[in-house]
């Protein structure tokens, strides 16, 4: 079962991932930084949840720090997010900047992206290393197939 | 020397495709077309992007059916909509694979931090996979 570290001071918001990954997901819970630490030196989560605010240190140190290489990490705000602090949060490593309070069906469909995510990275990384990044014929083809019968359709 | 990393635009509005174009040059290998068409064309002529900049709304093909038979399997896909963007549109999107929504008018800064995650993640080698 894929891990997911949710780190948040609010103890509700715990209970409200809870029930929206519970039964997919094993969630690792952490109230602030250091306790989040303290788990990733046992775990390595594919998918971190971080809060902005947290007591003592802000979220964004962990990611900012290097405590999260390999997952896809999606920050929590609580405050208006505006493009340049999401470029800055995404410079530091972020996938996903998420403003509070966020849809169960959004942040469900991020996370089930950002771990499709992680897989493709994989690939797509030793594809790009060993010169094999190329185009499927097949593809191509249903895309062609698809513009043909758009164009019959509108005569 | 090493190329550059590669990204395809694809946009009916010449205006959005040389914005893109100006601001994206500097940095990297970018082509930039107005329809599906013309990108499978581009990208059967050899040019394999890392990174798809597809527009929702086109005459013909929409971008998400570009996008939901992605030619390129590697090609990380970014979506641009003028639509209104809602949570389900936003699941329906992430679910046929685009990476990141951005609604217009989007922010240039917001658009190249996101271009910049993707290509580095793709090339940046966190060592755990190395070798294999």
């Amino acid at each position: 079962m894929a891990k997911i570290l949710v780190v948040d001071d609010d103890p509700e918001m715990h209970e409200v991932l809870q029930n929206i990954f519970g039964d997919e997901f094993e969630l690792l819970r952490a109230s602030d930084t250091a306790e989040a630490r303290e788990i990733l030196r046992e775990h390595s989560p594919e998918v971190a949840i971080i809060d902005m605010m947290l007591p003592g240190e802000n979220g964004d140190s962990l990611v900012k720090n290097g405590h999260l290489p390999e997952a896809a990490c999606i920050l929590l705000t609580g405050f208006s997010t505006g493009p340049n602090f999401a470029a800055e949060m995404l410079s530091i490593g972020f996938l996903y900047v998420v403003a509070k309070p966020f849809n169960p069906v959004e942040i469900q469909a991020l996370v089930k992206r950002a771990i499709s995510h992680l897989n493709h990275r994989k690939v797509a990384k030793k594809s790009r290393n060993s010169s094999e990044m190329r185009y499927n014929p097949d593809a191509v083809q249903r895309l062609r197939d698809a513009v043909s019968a758009f164009k019959v359709a509108v005569g | 020397m090493e190329s550059k990393p590669r990204i395809l635009i694809i946009d009916d509005d010449p205006a959005i495709r040389n914005i893109l174009l100006a601001n994206l040059r500097k940095d990297y290998d970018v082509a930039a077309v107005g329809s599906v068409l013309e990108a499978l064309e581009i990208i059967e002529k050899g040019f394999i992007p890392q990174v798809a900049l597809v527009d929702f709304m086109m005459p013909g093909l929409n971008g998400d059916q570009f996008i939901q038979n992605m030619p390129v399997p590697n090609c990380v896909p970014v979506l641009i909509t003028a639509k209104r963007i809602d949570s389900e549109f936003i699941k329906d999107m992430l679910e046929k694979g685009a990476l990141y929504i951005l609604h217009k008018p989007f922010s240039m800064i917001e658009l190249k931090a996101i271009v910049a995650r993707i290509i580095s993640d793709l090339e940046v080698d966190h060592g755990q996979d190395s070798g294999s």
